[in-house]
């Protein structure tokens, strides 16, 4: 563990030769993106691995291609560096802020590596052969939405970031685990994670967030790959009463349009797949301030075709 | 304005104040993909990475602007389809035009090239 921790606090400089650390995860995988994390602290890698689970195992996890590194270092007094590919890429006061931090990061790596979909900032969920995209900007209600509808019965396909496969025209798995704002937990007191921390330095300032396997919300509740055929633009306003409208085609084009994260780089097939997905997906709006009631929405938009997962 | 008779700038700086005249033939530009909408079209242009949607009143100039089609044969069209309103089409096809060039989804020929 030694060499492990001689980090020279030079960013590209550090020394993490992974062999000696004392906990290796199995191989991982975000879409194309695969990975794995080393620390020196079992607890928090055993904690880790439990957390992203259902990215391990993936159909290529043994196949060929780079593989990143993640090191998790804690440090005397509780501060904790993280790592990517040695390089440093946060130093943090404590663990919580490391785990944020990490997620974020994969986040962000995921979206670089992917080249073959269209990506959007959105929740994702399966229902036999029916794909539901719920396209929204941050603090809409997406991550509260799919955990109602996962513990309603509905494939998890992810809460933040849906990957459409150009070649494929299908929706894929991201399952990592979602976040859940300190705004929604009163939704969901059951799935209070032990030891549950406060506000945590993440990436975007301090903010209390839970982490919540799929699994933890439903048993075997990752979905799969599966067609598009509901968008659902979620919006919360607190108060307001659950309503779902039909878009026109232009305001699902927008809806979808606005909230791709690399229409840049895959140019005019990513605005024509835009024109497809408003072209064979029934689109609507929906304003929500009550989780269950605006599930209930989404279900009785699934015919009889869309059997629950 | 080029020597080749084609209006190249984005901006509206770079338009003479007359474009489009009667025989003025605008062009879409090949960075312009159109996404059909039933009624309105979005518009992907690959070079600023922009993305428009235009309104159905729009979307019917756009859709009439084949790199044939001068300015007074457009409007022609759009008056035989919509005769009750044709007093002001003339007018909103001007305007629309010299938008898209602006926008750099149009670039437009001089008379007569």
């Amino acid at each position: 563990m030694t060499e492990y921790l001689s980090d020279t606090h030079s960013g590209a400089g550090a020394s993490v030769l992974t062999s000696e650390a004392e906990y290796h995860s199995p191989p991982l995988e975000a879409l194309s993106f695969r990975f794995m994390i080393h620390g020196n602290e079992p607890l928090l890698g055993e904690y880790l691995e439990t957390l992203l689970s259902s990215l391990a195992g993936g159909p290529s996890s043994g196949g060929p291609g780079d593989v990143h590194h993640y090191a998790v270092v804690g440090k005397p007094g509780g501060d904790v560096d993280l790592f990517r590919d040695e390089i440093r890429i946060a130093q943090l006061t404590d663990a919580w802020s490391a785990v944020a931090w990490l997620l974020w990061d994969l986040n962000q790596e995921v979206v670089r590596s992917t080249a073959d979909c269209l990506l959007f900032h959105a929740g994702g969920l399966q229902s036999g052969d029916t794909g539901i995209l719920l396209p929204a900007p941050s603090g809409s209600g997406k991550s509260t939405l799919v955990t109602a509808l996962v513990r309603a019965g509905l494939g998890h396909l992810s809460d933040e970031l849906v990957a459409f496969n150009l070649m494929s025209e299908r929706l894929l798995p991201f399952p990592k685990p979602i976040t859940l704002k300190s705004g929604s937990f009163h939704f969901f007191e059951a799935l209070r994670p032990l030891d549950a921390p406060g506000p945590v330095a993440g990436p975007r300032g301090p903010v209390a967030e839970w982490f919540i396997r799929p699994d933890d919300i439903r048993w075997g509740s990752v979905g799969s790959a599966c067609p598009p055929e509901i968008v659902v633009a979620p919006r919360y306003v607190t108060g307001a009463p659950t309503t779902l409208r039909s878009l026109s085609p232009d305001e699902a084009f927008l809806a979808l349009a606005l909230n791709t994260v690399n229409l840049d780089r895959v140019g005019a097939d990513g605005a024509r797949v835009l024109g497809n997905l408003v072209e064979r997906c029934a689109c609507y709006e929906l304003v929500m301030s009550d989780p269950s009631e605006a599930a209930e929405l989404v279900l009785g938009l699934l015919g009889e075709g869309g059997s629950r997962s | 304005m080029t020597a080749q008779g084609e209006t190249t700038e984005r901006h509206a700086d770079a338009l003479p104040r007359w474009w489009p005249d009667a025989d003025s033939v605008p062009i879409p530009r090949p960075n312009a993909s159109t996404v059909p909408l039933q009624g309105s079209v979005g518009i992907y242009d690959d070079v600023g990475h922009s993305l428009f949607v235009l309104n159905p009143s729009a979307s019917a100039i756009w859709d009439r602007c084949d790199g044939t089609a001068t300015f007074s044969e457009i409007v022609e069209q759009l008056e035989g389809e919509h005769p009750v309103s044709a007093d002001g089409i003339r007018d909103d096809v001007w305007e629309t035009l010299r938008q898209l060039v602006r926008l750099g989804l149009l670039r437009g020929s001089l008379p007569g090239r």
